[in-house]
């Protein structure tokens, strides 16, 4: 599913070149369960970019789904992002001021579906994470750990087939992390592709395959 | 519709002041459109009055108290021609423009006027031909110069009541129409503070041009006919004054270039005491939008980037912030050319009194280079802080 080949990110430091990520090359099997391990700064957050179609790689081929997705277009890569790809970050990355249902319909908004069917889908996708109850409350009036079922909510309303969660228990209580990644868990077992970035090795336990990252190298 | 959810969410935070914006912007616009207005009302008289062979030209005014325009009122119409005939026969004298009208001529409910000038004003004048006054051998054709007779099509038969002649009314043939602002030269103003256009009104009726025949079936019907107050002598050389001061006590001769001359410094007047106001105000307006447009941005870049995430792209996202920005501009052009629209209408009805003031596309281009400014600005923030502030760096930022 997913098939990095000598991936280099090179930002600009003043004059020298920093390597977020190091000729990376990673393979990852559709259905699988894979944690990306390491400490802060270690290139992590820039490999879940670069997977999730968020960044662009300096150099280096990176297929998803055989596809070549490391030369298209910002449109391109938006229309990947919408319909295949699902994001659960740390912060929840919602929108605060808004109702718990528009944050889960955003990704309709930008997809191809009738606007007839939002609703009926985004209440679909929050009873799947426990939270339809919630759904005409403001982003802001919610726990920590309903903000991120939320934000799985709306990661799965298109039923994309790849979950990318960076740090996703970074801002829980442990037992509120255990949750969200049974969830994850389960959707995994529904078939989904995840991809969770971590430096916390009971988060990282959930996954079938641990990968370790280290100074922009996979180690 | 999904579209505009979006664009829903991204301005929902900040309706005020996007109002309070709409607003200053509605009203420095709207003060810019009616300067302009102005300006482009005394050009239009202004290029007649210039176009014309100026030398030796007057414009006769007459200051007269209130009994004293009483009097010249009931003074007989052949007394005034026989005062008027008198100065043509002088050897100085190269033509005399004059100007009648039928003052209460009714045509329905509504007051009207026929005005009538001689055919030589206009070869002296042949900018008026551009605004519709293009006349034929036809004695009894008029040129409509109201919007209540547009109804009336080229061809068509006008009857028309005549003040003085009892229920007889006078078969008209239209000829056209003058374009808006609907007026001419009627020489109706006195005083002595002479510009162009005081030489033009709005005649509130139809124009026709002098001819015996015409005269004759007017007298005839006993019309009552009034010369305007004013009234115009060119010379063939050195001009002979005494002339006019000799038939007439309360002339005040104004030698047309003069005219032309205390045009210009009211024109120069208008453009450097009154259009600094209006364009003053809009260059606060249009910093006022800047600096909202950035704010806002700025409160919902986190939005723009959150929208990113979930796949909408960066053209689309750029999208959304310029609509938001747009409709902050695109209220106050809509309500202004709506106003600008009607208001001609209003003036006619009598609803408002925008004598003075010419409405027309130019008005609405002005209108629209205002909103292009807007759109440029509008264009200009969402590029500008999308490049500086891309959705990548907003949530690398909120992540690190």
């Amino acid at each position: 599913m997913i098939k990095l080949s000598n991936i280099n990110k090179i930002y600009k430091v003043g004059n020298t070149d920093f390597y977020a990520l190091n000729d990376v090359s990673l393979e990852i099997k559709k259905g699988e369960f894979v944690a990306i391990r390491g400490a802060s700064g270690s290139g992590k957050t820039s490999l879940l970019n670069i997977i999730g179609c968020l960044d662009n790689c300096s150099s280096g081929t990176y297929l998803l789904n055989d596809k070549d997705v490391s030369k298209i277009s910002d449109g391109q890569k938006s229309k990947i992002r919408n319909e295949q790809i699902g994001f659960v970050l740390q912060d929840f990355a919602l929108i605060d001021s808004q109702s718990v249902i528009y944050n889960v319909k955003l990704p309709l908004l930008f997809g191809r579906g009738s606007f007839s069917t939002l609703n009926r889908k985004a209440r679909k996708a929050l009873k799947l994470v426990g939270i339809s109850e919630q759904a005409k409350k403001k982003a802001n009036q919610l726990s920590g750990g309903q903000r991120q079922r939320v934000a799985i909510a709306r990661a799965i309303v298109n039923w994309p087939s790849l979950i990318l969660a960076d740090e996703p228990t970074g801002q829980l209580d442990s037992k509120t992390g255990m949750q969200i990644m049974e969830l994850l868990e389960a959707l995994n077992e529904q078939g989904m592709t995840v991809i969770v970035v971590t430096h916390d090795d009971k988060i990282a336990s959930y996954a079938s395959r641990i990968i370790t990252i280290s100074d922009g190298k996979i180690v | 519709m999904k579209f505009l959810t979006a664009l829903n969410s991204y301005i929902r935070d900040s309706v005020l002041p996007m109002i309070i914006l709409a607003i200053m912007l509605t009203f420095s616009i709207l003060l810019l459109v009616t300067t302009v207005a102005q300006v482009g009302y005394i050009m239009y008289d202004y290029d007649v009055v210039a176009s014309a062979e100026l030398d030796n030209a007057y414009y006769i005014s007459n200051v007269m108290s209130a009994e004293e325009f009483n009097e010249w009122y009931i003074t007989p119409y052949d007394e005034v021609s026989e005062k008027f005939e008198t100065m043509r026969s002088d050897p100085s004298v190269e033509s005399v423009f004059t100007v009648r009208s039928i003052t209460s001529s009714f045509y329905g409910n509504r007051q009207l006027s026929i005005v009538i000038f001689e055919r030589e004003m206009l070869d002296y004048f042949p900018e008026l031909k551009k605004s519709g006054l293009n006349f034929t051998d036809d004695p009894y054709g008029c040129i409509l110069a109201t919007p209540e007779l547009n109804s009336y099509k080229e061809g068509d038969t006008l009857e028309m009541s005549l003040s003085g002649a009892g229920s007889a009314t006078q078969a008209l043939n239209v000829l056209g129409h003058v374009s808006y602002p609907y007026h001419g030269m009627t020489f109706s103003s006195g005083g002595n503070n002479i510009d162009v256009s005081s030489l033009f009104s709005e005649s509130g009726g139809v124009f026709m041009l002098y001819s015996d025949e015409l005269m004759a079936t007017l007298m005839e019907r006993n019309a009552e006919i009034k010369y305007n107050p004013g009234y115009m002598v060119v010379f063939k050389d050195a001009p002979n004054l005494d002339l006019i001061f000799t038939s007439d006590e309360q002339a005040i001769p104004f030698l047309l270039r003069d005219v032309v001359e205390t045009s210009k410094t009211l024109i120069r007047e208008i453009l450097t005491d009154t259009l600094p106001r209006p364009l003053f105000l809009l260059a606060s307006a249009f910093i006022a939008y800047v600096s909202t447009t950035v704010l806002m941005f700025k409160k919902k870049e986190g939005e723009l980037a959150v929208n990113y995430l979930c796949g909408c792209s960066r053209t689309k996202c750029g999208l959304i912030a310029f609509c938001a920005y747009n409709l902050i501009s695109i209220v106050p052009v809509i309500i202004n050319i709506i106003v600008v629209t009607i208001a001609p209408e209003l003036h006619w009805q009598g609803t408002v009194n925008l004598s003075g003031y010419k409405f027309d596309s130019q008005t609405i281009l002005y209108i629209f280079g205002c909103y292009a400014v807007t759109a440029l600005i509008a264009v200009i923030v969402t590029v500008g802080s999308m490049a500086k502030h891309t959705p990548i760096t907003y949530l690398r930022g909120a992540r690190e």
